[in-house]
């Protein structure tokens, strides 16, 4: 049966097997649904790590969790609120994503779409028009209804049709147009109409395969759904005030910078999933060790974020850590211009110096895993058989030397020092910079506070600096577009290849999903191959939660769903 | 004879108050002691790839958290690897010139200025001080952050940053010594003997105010070990994987629980030596100032 079920890995990974043949064939073969998604995710890792992805599961209802997280959220606007903290904490427990995700099935297909407030999704047999059937009946908390036109309104909000020479409407908000845009640019959406108050129809100019999974992607804003009326009254300032949705809990209160409070929603519309706690306090507690503190004295009940060495300890005394795979990859970009990484060779030799897998289980506790792909694991893209070089400093140092570099080279390092999804840059670069020295190339570390960094990031690397790092990635196939199109601006490295573009164009304008995701996943042998991207670690995002915590289910994606969770007393 | 006659002559330190001043530097024996942990420190500084096999930067990654006392690790090893006692030596490479140079540059600094402000006491003396005093409303550490943020992070920039924060301190001392002095009957007798101002500054001013800066430099140069530490501490030091004691403190601040050494030892490194730069300061403040050494 394994050699059956190698077989069957080998076609998915090869694009000869869809995700969900692959699931139906080894289903067939008796995997369990679990094993099925731990062989695709790597989730087998994380539990070999010590991990499991739940708390302790129970069925009941009641009390009060309180979460404590490592740093503040933003704008409570779904359009608006950036980051993964701002999604996780509230915007995904009081607004509905268009678009969602089984994130909190222990057991389910990570990047397989869910009906919630939207029943179903069709698609045109010439992949440009996308036809959504609504839930009919949904109320938004306020009392309005959640049809057709609120989506249409939600969509103009941060869908800039002035490209088009059509006239915005009031609702329309350039900062969520300019956040969005990564999606809308490349989606060309043309026209939306809404037939009636169930159908919305959104019509491409051209087929875009990772439509549907786009959607609900970036940690820069989302497809959360919220009241129109809300707008109206109190303008766009009044939806962050007031954020009213359709979720499973409402907007209490909140003290910017301290905490926020949210309460179950008791006219939920989906009686079946409606929210197990009473109420949800989130307290921003940005020092890890007043974090673990807060969660040994009691006052929290789930803690982000935890040190990696504290993980042991509290497990010794009776917490629960949980991890599990997200679309997380922590990567190294090379700068093209600086003339030793002209040479594939010398790109190639130092990836193979890179130690990654004593990385993850040494310096990061076994809370990452090295990364093998450009595509997170949860990502259906996602693919162990890329090749990537192994570790191997001896054959490394070879190759430097055939490169015309015996004695090495200096070069320069830039990293923040810390920031959202960044684990531990300095110790980690510091990590890749011994291994370097150990092949001969110098590597000088050039850290900056995060906010800065970003900027300087984000304006590419100028000459002198050799690589930098970044830390981020999607569920959706759509991801290995931004930084690896030549043209894209998070193609910080200038990396000049134009048959990355040529794949890539391939994979998005691809009918067949089969075509779409084989065309990605040669985006990914190509940079195994050429090495200008360099995949490190995928973190599992270790949780520590307190054992009087119910139906904590470690989420797959960078949002987290809390409906389920209850506390008991 | 009396003093403001001894002095209008203004002659050397007789050799016998150098020697006086020695013999009450020795007397103190915290002083000494001082002295000699700072001498052995600095000699294991400068020997420091003779005394340690280690590469200070590069680990052993199968040997991570290794406890002290481990054969091989002495003081064991950090999270990377890295041989501790090896990081502490090659460490005392900053720390020294963290504590000496900034002292020394804002000594010379503040010598000249204080001496505008304290013996000149004009427009030009009173705009100085007056702008010394604004810089004295600012706390230190967060001026000098600011001042580091600026100018990015690296040795040079933490030596400088502390430089700048010093000078209004030590300026203040020679002002204060300077202005003290100028009204002395000594120095009244030197201007009725009809020496120039410059004069009076060089041979009767200075002798006094010298021995007052090297004795708040030197109790300061513990206070620049605990200060560079900050710096480390905060990123703002010597780039990683550079040892800095402060930066290697923050590093094992996440293995705190599980292996307290990587914060602990270079602390200890921190605390001696900033003790035996104050004991050094201390023991020279004694032998410097004649009207404590008298009392002895």
């Amino acid at each position: 049966m394994a050699q059956k079920v190698d077989d069957a890995l080998n076609d998915f990974v090869h694009g000869r097997l869809s995700r969900r043949d692959f699931v139906t064939r080894a289903a067939a073969l008796g995997l369990a649904a679990p094993t099925i998604a731990a062989l695709l995710q790597g989730t087998a890792a994380a539990a070999e790590a010590g991990f499991p992805i739940t708390g302790p599961m129970e069925e009941g209802s009641g009390g009060t969790l309180v979460v404590g997280q490592e740093s503040n959220w933003d704008v409570l606007d779904p359009c608006l609120g950036t980051g993964a903290v701002t999604w996780r904490t509230c915007l995904y427990q009081i607004y509905e994503s268009l678009v969602s995700r089984d994130m909190d099935n222990p057991a389910g297909l990570v990047d397989e779409i869910v009906p919630r407030i939207t029943k179903s999704i069709d698609r045109s047999a010439d992949g440009k028009t996308y036809t959504f059937h609504l839930q009919p009946g949904i109320t938004f908390s306020d009392g309005t209804p959640f049809d057709a036109d609120a989506v249409a309104w939600n969509v103009q909000r941060q869908w800039d049709q002035s490209k088009l020479g059509r006239k915005n409407p009031p609702q329309f908000d350039t900062t969520a147009a300019a956040v969005r845009s990564w999606f809308w640019t490349p989606a060309q959406l043309v026209n939306l109409r809404t037939p009636d108050p169930e159908t919305v129809v959104f019509e491409l100019a051209a087929p875009f395969a990772p439509f549907v999974s786009g959607m609900p992607e970036s940690g820069l804003g989302t497809m959360g759904m919220s009241s129109p009326e809300v707008w109206k009254k109190a303008g766009t300032p009044g939806i962050a005030a007031h954020p009213v949705g359709t979720g499973p809990f409402l907007f209490e209160s909140q003290t910017p910078g301290d905490q926020l409070s949210i309460v179950k929603n008791p006219k939920y519309w989906n009686p079946a999933a409606a929210a197990k706690a009473d109420k949800i306090i989130f307290k921003a507690l940005t020092d890890p060790a007043t974090r673990v503190a807060a969660l040994r004295g009691g006052d929290v009940h789930v803690i982000f974020a935890p040190p990696a060495q504290e993980l042991a300890s509290l497990q010794r005394d009776g917490f629960i850590v949980t991890a599990r795979p997200n679309p997380h990859l922590w990567y190294l970009q090379l700068n093209a211009n600086e003339p030793y990484f002209k040479d594939r060779r010398v790109r190639q030799a130092f990836f193979m110096a890179i130690n990654r897998a004593g990385m993850a289980k040494r310096l990061l506790k076994g809370t990452a895993l090295p990364a093998i792909s450009v595509n997170g694991r949860t990502c259906p893209s996602w693919t162990d058989q890329a090749g990537y070089p192994a570790h191997d400093p001896a054959a490394a140092k070879k190759l430097l030397a055939e490169a015309g570099f015996p004695n090495g080279f200096d070069t320069v390092f830039q990293i923040p020092t810390g920031g959202s999804g960044e684990i531990d840059p300095v110790p980690m670069a510091e990590w890749i910079a011994a291994d370097a020295a150990r092949i001969g190339i110098r590597v000088k570390l050039r850290t900056m506070e995060w906010i800065s960094y970003l900027h300087a990031w984000a304006a590419g690397m100028p000459a002198g600096i050799g690589m930098n790092q970044q830390s981020w990635g999607m569920t959706s196939i759509y991801w290995p577009n931004l930084p690896l199109r030549t043209t894209s601006v998070l193609n910080v490295g200038h990396q000049p290849d134009k048959r990355f573009d040529v794949l890539l164009d391939e994979a998005n304008s691809a009918i067949d999903e089969k075509v779409a995701i084989a065309n990605y996943r040669a985006v990914d042998v190509l940079n195994a191959q050429e090495l200008w991207l360099l995949p490190i670690v995928n973190d599992l995002a270790p949780v520590v939660i307190s054992p009087k915590v119910r139906n904590f289910v470690h989420s797959s994606d960078w949002w987290w769903d809390f409906k389920k969770v209850w506390v008991k007393s | 004879m009396s003093a403001a006659a001894e002095d209008v002559r203004a002659r050397p330190v007789p050799r016998s108050a150098r020697r006086q001043a020695a013999d009450a530097f020795l007397r103190d024996r915290m002083a000494v002691a001082g002295l000699i942990v700072l001498v052995l420190a600095h000699a294991a500084a400068i020997l420091a790839p003779a005394l340690t096999r280690w590469d200070p930067t590069i680990g052993d990654e199968d040997g991570i958290l290794v406890p002290p006392f481990s054969p091989g690790h002495v003081l064991g090893t950090d999270e990377q690897g890295r041989d501790i006692l090896a990081r502490i030596l090659f460490g005392a490479r900053l720390a020294f010139p963290e504590a000496v140079v900034p002292v020394v540059a804002a000594g010379a600094a503040g010598l000249v200025l204080g001496l505008i402000g304290g013996f000149f006491q004009r427009v030009i003396g009173e705009a100085v001080m007056r702008t010394l005093d604004v810089l004295f409303a600012i706390p230190m550490v967060l001026l000098a952050i600011a001042i580091a943020t600026t100018l990015g992070s690296g040795l040079p920039t933490v030596i400088l940053s502390m430089a700048i924060v010093i000078t209004p301190y030590i300026a203040r001392v020679v002002a204060t010594t300077a202005a003290q002095q100028r009204s002395a009957p000594f120095v009244e007798a030197a201007r009725c003997a009809g020496f120039s101002e410059w004069k009076i500054l060089r041979r009767e001013i200075l002798p006094h105010v010298i021995p007052a800066v090297v004795v708040y430099g030197t109790t300061n140069m513990g206070a620049m070990v605990v200060f560079a530490a900050g710096f480390g501490f905060l990123g703002l030091g010597a780039q990683p994987p550079t040892p800095d004691w402060g930066a290697m403190i923050s590093g094992g601040m996440r293995s705190l629980a599980s292996a307290p050494w990587v914060s602990t030892v270079p602390g200890i490194a921190i605390v001696v030596i900033s003790l035996a730069f104050n004991y050094v300061g201390d023991g020279l403040r004694v032998a410097l100032d004649p009207r404590l050494r008298t009392r002895l």
